[in-house]
């Protein structure tokens, strides 16, 4: 259905368009901000394209004007980006990021957050971010996006401060376009610069990152001098290591190395930590990056490993993510982290750097043993330690901490809640009882409930188990639902003996995970 | 008004995932989520009559059938849907049409219960 999938994005944006400027007037009247509105409108578009049932939504995309982030890239991105996004979906969270980035120009990038995503958002280092057009943008430095205090997520400005981020991927030219003042109003911008060259498709991150961090440890040192003059003063002040990281200095020295695929990603000045600092970056939880091939470890490694060594309270709210069940890719960027973690030269990050230094990449166990650090692991440990039925969830537990897991994978650390849902899921989908209404009993008294309601519900379930399964709740997460579907109107349904034919009109369909739409249909089948 | 539905379509469970997010969050009140999604109805029933223009044709064998509150319910098996450019086979395909001639909310009101599970495999 080549043509219709052309058809379908571009519908879908306009019926979008219509519902949003539609409601825009009704918002205003209930007093909300259009912020809001455009909150519901990246929301629904992310999830729109997280569910993939829709191609090329995000290119369509690149022609409306509802980017947040307006991103420079830096003057060195290649052109080809071969590499197909690939999806990556963090766990725990509903979330799906997905950037669309306006690279037509080449200078300029937008992004916009995907669902659930709240500012500031950290993006680790190692992650490639793809682009609406396809492009790649490997950010090799943990990158924090955050909005602007006005809540305007327009970056009209470059880079408010001038200089290169730490990251490496500004250019000296590139530096030059940037403004040497700092604004701690405007959202800072790592930027890449003028040039619209697109990221070469390589994902290829360490080798990149070798020379690049090495010369980011260069640059740091005489970068964060300056960097902290002018940030320290301020009141909530975002990291320091990330502010060396990805504020621009005045200096913008070398030349960094373009890297492939380096996306400029805009900081949030420290004017907006105030606001944020009892949100963790990954505060919405887990995000699914479309797109983005991590080589290294986890992007949590990043974002602890920069965050620990001056934020305590943000190493706490990291774990408090974790513990939420925010997973994240195992793929992070352990090579970068640690050179991050070097790079801050801070006693906690050193810990941390070793402690992540001594970990397999396996992401589960990084993040098991970051948890460890804080003493978390002994408290979700108490928790999770019930009797009976419960003791799988212990295992489970286990199994993260041993390896990857199946499903609980993506779930990272779960919270009890979670645990105990998806215990008494196992439970009752055997039994086909529906018991989980929330109760946090024990499991041994939910399973004694549930078999007397399973035999009743038995004898209705099975004669038409397929099409009303409403006895049965399974919570899980999917990557993909294979259903298909068909809504549509009907016109005439015609019947003869037991050949049916129907007539049917505007209708939205749904199978192999894609969507379609028709004007008209007709089909014949027979019972 | 417009039939709801096409609530339960991508389009239409990604916004009211959405809104529901955002009403978790408060930023809106379950009021204006309702009336958000009353002019999806709309919207989407608009655009699919006026700006859609294609035709689609399938064949299988049908399962089930069911027509109650003027709402065609089918489950149709080993399905090809075949349009001018493409073929593309399904296993299984439920079709839930509701009364093309008149667009009267009730009639399908049934539908957005349990949006979800109704709509399986």
């Amino acid at each position: 259905m080549l043509s219709n999938s052309s058809h379908v994005p571009k519908l879908y944006l306009s019926i979008i368009d219509d519902v949003i400027e539609s409601m825009r007037e009704v918002f205003l009247d209930e007093g909300l901000e259009d912020r809001v509105l455009d909150d519901l409108r990246q929301l629904w578009e992310s999830k729109i394209m997280q569910s993939k049932a829709v191609d090329g939504l995000a290119l369509m995309k690149n022609t409306i004007n509802s980017s947040n982030f307006v991103l420079q890239l830096p003057p060195n991105y290649g052109q080809t980006f071969s590499k197909p996004a690939a999806s990556m979906v963090i766990p725990a969270g509903q979330h799906v990021q997905s950037f669309t980035a306006k690279n037509n120009g080449g200078t300029l990038a937008t992004f916009s957050l995907p669902p659930g995503m709240t500012y500031p958002v950290q993006i680790p280092a190692g992650v490639t971010l793809q682009t609406a057009s396809g492009q790649l943008y490997k950010v090799n430095v943990p990158v924090m996006v955050t909005q602007t205090p006005a809540g305007h997520r327009h970056l009209s400005q470059v880079q408010p401060r001038q200089g290169v981020p730490v990251v490496e991927w500004r250019d000296p030219s590139s530096a030059s376009q940037q403004s040497a003042t700092v604004v701690p109003s405007t959202v800072l911008k790592t930027m890449a610069l003028p040039k619209t060259e697109p990221f070469s498709p390589q994902p290829v991150a360490p080798p990149r990152a070798d020379p690049q961090t090495t010369e980011q440890k260069s640059l740091i040192p005489p970068v964060q001098p300056p960097n902290e003059k002018p940030l320290l003063p301020q009141p909530v002040v975002q990291p320091p290591v990330q502010e060396n990281n990805f504020v621009q200095q005045p200096q913008v020295p070398s030349a960094q190395a373009t890297f492939s695929g380096q996306t400029p990603v805009s900081f949030q000045p420290p004017a907006q930590l105030p606001s944020h600092p009892p949100e963790s970056p990954f505060d919405s939880g887990d995000f699914n990056l479309d797109g983005i091939d991590f080589d290294s470890p986890q992007p949590l490694d990043m974002s602890l490993s920069s965050s620990s060594a001056h934020m305590p309270s943000l190493q706490v709210k990291m774990e408090t993510t974790l513990s939420e069940g925010s997973g994240f890719m195992g793929q992070g960027s352990e090579f970068e982290a640690r050179e991050m973690v070097k790079q801050e030269d801070h006693g906690a990050v050193a810990d941390m750097t070793t402690h992540l230094e001594g970990l397999p990449v396996d992401s589960t166990k990084l993040e098991m043993a970051l948890l460890k650090d804080y003493n978390y692991n002994d408290a979700l440990a108490d928790i999770i330690q019930l009797d009976g039925p419960a003791d799988s969830s212990s295992e489970e537990v286990e199994e993260l901490e041993g390896g990857a897991m199946g499903e609980n994978e993506f779930l990272g650390m779960m919270t009890v809640e979670a645990l105990q849902a998806l215990q008494e899921v196992d439970g009752s989908s055997d039994d086909g009882i529906s018991s989980s209404s929330g109760d946090s009993v024990g499991m041994d008294e939910i399973t004694v409930e549930e078999d007397p309601l399973n035999s009743g519900d038995d004898v209705s379930e099975q004669d038409i188990p397929d099409l009303f399964d409403t006895d049965n709740v399974i919570v899980c997460q999917y990557d993909k639902v294979c259903f298909s579907f068909l809504v549509c109107q009907y016109d005439k349904i015609h019947r003869s003996k037991n050949r049916w034919k129907f007539y049917l009109k505007d209708g939205v369909m749904c199978y192999g995970g894609k969507d379609y739409v028709f004007s008209k249909a007709v089909g014949e089948a027979e019972w | 008004m417009a039939y709801q539905l096409y609530r339960n379509t991508t389009l239409g469970n990604s916004l009211q995932e959405s809104l529901d997010e955002l009403i978790q969050t408060q930023q809106i009140t379950p009021q204006l989520a309702l009336q958000v999604l009353l002019q999806f109805d709309k919207a989407i029933n608009t655009a699919l009559a006026n700006r859609v223009r294609n035709r689609v044709n399938f064949k299988g064998s049908l399962n089930t059938y069911r027509f109650c509150d003027n709402v065609w319910t089918f489950v149709l098996n080993d399905v090809e849907f075949r349009e001018v450019t493409d073929l593309v086979k399904v296993d299984k395909v439920k079709i839930v049409a509701c009364d093309g001639k008149s667009s009267d909310y009730f009639s399908h009101s049934s539908l957005i219960i349990r949006p979800r599970l109704f709509l399986t495999q």
